[in-house]
Parts: C-alpha cells; sequence; structure tokens
C-alpha cells in the first residue's frame, strides 16, 4: 500500500505547490546556514550539490510531474497556435481531413468486406447477377421472372434461389406520405435466408403463386419504420395501406438489425414479385435485376 | 580530498536516514546529513542535497513526519521524527539489506 498513499500525498501536494515551493526554499535556505556555521567553525569540507538542481529532483518526487510536464506542453502548443492562427488552421483541416477520409474509407471496408449478414450460415449465400444490355441502358431493367424460373428449374447447386430488387415507392397510410426505400423479393427470399419475424409473418413462397389481387397484396416493414412510424405497435398486423397507389396488407415485421441482402441499401418495407406485374411499365427507380 | 570515498549505493540513503532518526530522535535535515557522514567516517561521497528527496520519499510512505522547530540556533527549521510504521520498516530493510550484503559476501568469498 505504499505506492497508494505516495501517490495521495503526490496528488495532495501538487494542488499546494506555491506554499510547498517556500518551505523548501525556506529548509534549504535553513541548511546552507548551518553548512555556513560549520565551515567558520573550522568544520571538514562537505558537498551540498547545486540547490537548483535538489529543488528540481525534490518537485520530481513531490507533485505529478507528468501532469506538469502535460500542462506545459498544452499552454506551448495553445501559445504556438495563438502565435500563427493560419498555420494551426491548416494542420488542423489537414488532421481533420485525414481522419475523416480514413474513417470513411475503413467504415466502407468494414461493410462490403468484413460484416456479414444477420442471418444463419451467411457464407453459403451466392449472389447472382443479370445484366441486360438493350433495354434503359442495361441498369434500370425489372426483374426478369422467366429467367428466374429458368436458373430454378434448371440448377441443382442451390437449396434455394430467390430473387431481390430495390425500388423506392411512395408509401401512404393515414397522415403517412412519404417515400420508402424497399425492395420486391420472391416469396421464398426470407425463407431462403432463415430470417424469422420479429412480428406477424414474412413473405411465403405461396405469396409468388397467388394470384395477384390488387386489394390483398401483402407487405412487409422493417423493424426501423415499424418503430418509428408506428411506436413498435402490435396492432400494425392487418393495417390497410397504399403503395405506389395499389393497395396492401402488413402481415409483419423483419427482425431488428435486419438490412435486407444489398450493402448499403436499407430496405423499409418488402413486396411480393405480384408487386411487379402491377408496377410494370411504370417509371420508377430501379436498380438491376438481382437474384 | 586526496581519500577516495564511495557512492552512496542505490537505496541505501533511506535505511540510513530511518536507522539515523531510530538513534538520534527528531532532527533537521542538516543534523541527519551530518550524522550520515559522521557515522560513515567521512568516507561517504554524500551530496548533502540529496537528503531532501529522499527524505520527502519517505514521509510519501509515511514512514517519517516532519514539523517545524526552532533549531539550536534559533532558526525555524523542519524536524523529521521516526513514525511507527518507519520502526517496522527498518526491521524489513535491514533483513534485506543483510540478504544483499550475505549474497555479496558469498561471491567475493567465493576461491578464484
Amino acid at each position: 500500500m505504499d505506492w497508494l498513499q505516495t501517490l495521495w500525498s503526490r496528488c495532495v501536494a501538487f494542488f499546494g505547490e506555491r506554499k510547498l515551493d517556500d518551505e523548501v526554499d525556506e529548509e534549504l535556505l535553513a541548511h546552507l546556514e548551518f553548512v555556513c556555521r560549520h565551515k567558520m567553525r573550522g568544520g571538514p569540507y562537505s558537498s551540498f550539490g547545486g540547490v537548483a538542481q535538489t529543488k528540481e529532483s525534490y518537485r520530481r518526487q513531490r507533485g505529478l510531474p507528468f501532469v506538469d510536464a502535460l500542462i506545459q506542453d498544452m499552454r506551448f502548443g495553445a501559445r504556438q497556435i495563438r502565435h500563427s492562427p493560419g498555420f494551426a488552421l491548416i494542420t488542423i483541416l489537414t488532421f481533420s481531413l485525414g481522419i475523416g477520409s480514413n474513417t470513411a474509407v475503413f467504415t466502407l471496408t468494414h461493410a462490403l468486406l468484413l460484416k456479414t449478414l444477420p442471418v444463419p450460415d451467411p457464407g453459403e449465400l451466392v449472389r447472382l447477377t443479370v445484366s441486360m444490355r438493350a433495354e434503359r441502358n442495361g441498369r434500370n431493367a425489372p426483374l426478369n421472372l422467366p429467367i428466374i424460373e429458368f436458373i430454378e428449374s434448371h440448377s441443382r447447386s442451390f437449396h434455394g434461389i430467390f430473387a431481390w430488387c430495390v425500388y423506392d415507392f411512395p408509401f401512404r397510410d393515414g397522415g403517412i406520405n412519404c417515400d420508402l426505400h424497399g425492395a420486391i423479393v420472391s416469396g421464398n427470399a426470407f425463407e431462403s435466408l432463415g430470417v424469422k419475424p420479429a412480428l406477424g409473418r414474412l413473405l411465403t413462397p405461396a405469396e409468388t403463386s397467388r394470384v395477384a389481387d390488387p386489394t390483398g397484396l401483402a407487405a412487409v416493414i422493417s423493424h426501423r419504420i415499424w418503430v418509428e412510424r408506428y411506436q413498435a405497435s402490435p396492432s400494425v398486423v392487418g393495417r390497410h395501406i397504399t403503395v405506389t397507389d395499389h393497395s396492401a396488407t402488413i402481415v409483419g415485421v423483419t427482425p431488428p438489425g435486419f438490412e435486407g441482402v444489398i450493402v448499403a441499401e436499407h430496405p423499409d418495407i418488402y413486396l411480393p414479385l405480384e408487386f411487379q406485374t402491377i408496377l410494370y411499365g411504370k417509371d420508377t427507380k430501379r436498380d438491376g435485376g438481382r437474384l | 580530498m586526496g581519500e577516495r570515498k564511495s557512492d552512496v549505493l542505490q537505496g541505501t540513503l533511506d535505511l540510513m536516514v530511518l536507522k539515523t532518526l531510530e538513534s538520534m530522535g527528531p532532527l533537521h535535515g542538516y543534523g541527519i546529513a551530518r550524522r550520515i557522514e559522521q557515522v560513515s567516517d567521512d568516507t561517504l561521497d554524500l551530496n548533502q542535497g540529496t537528503i531532501y528527496p529522499a527524505l520527502l520519499r519517505l514521509q510519501q510512505k509515511r514512514w517519517i513526519t516532519a514539523e517545524w522547530g526552532t533549531s539550536e540556533n534559533n532558526r525555524r527549521a523542519k524536524y523529521y521524527s521516526l513514525s511507527r510504521s518507519g520502526k517496522k520498516q527498518i526491521e524489513r530493510e535491514i533483513e534485506s539489506w543483510e540478504r544483499i550484503a550475505a549474497t555479496m559476501a558469498r561471491f567475493l568469498t567465493t576461491p578464484r
């Protein structure tokens, strides 16, 4: 416990330096007076060492020299900044830009390479991308259902194949009137990913084969908007909403943390493939078809 | 200054100070320094100034206490005295010093 008492003494001394300095001065002065008297009486030589050095090593032993040095450095830094504010400004800007871009790069690296989807066995997922050149510069083409069905019926390597396509939907529900970022997914998407609902149910394979009924389209909302817009109310299941001027019914909520399968896209509403046939021909913003 | 003096070994000054206070009672810094020089028969190269950081170190460990008093020549001086934990510490320090000395002695008596 000696070190603890030493630390305590040092801390106490740190806040009373001026008074303690005076005391040391007086003590050393008394000592030197003793030495003088001793010499005058013809005593043998005794060395004291430098007074300044003694005080310095005394001070190092006494307070918190580390904190003292830190304060001195900070004062010095502040003085330098005041002295040449232009240079300081440029330095600070350079630092902030450097740190900022570093953070951005590593955030992206984390999202693209390191973070895995919050689903069971994310390593087993494979992404197939179909690029279509002819139509709409090959970019904003809608999902091509025949191609999906073709792959599904001819491949044997996959446990499940699902379609996933992101859109922005004009969304209306009573007072709420906004654009929602969403995705059109095939009915087996959630089942293939192994995602479990936070509330109600998610889209099922039956959704794909069901004959499009404009009043009964099932929609799943994200956990985020469930909390933000519906105050996490359980009565949200069965609610009628309007998406791109078509009515739909909320059937469930995705689990918290599930942000879809495409990096940097955070869908807030999921609609079944049928919705695509309803939308087809309408000019909505679309990402390329992804399977 | 023709004769050779030995340096104060690291860690020995504390014990010398404690032992001095034990045998002499309360003493000011100069008195302690003089006493150490006398006991060592002036064979020790003691910088009297180094006494003060050592005294502070011992105070921080609560082994000695300090008090302002008046010296024999009517001057205000700080008097140091041994505390109870300091007395106990002397025993420990002596023990460890004897261990080191015995080890050194064994090395030095080993036949070449």
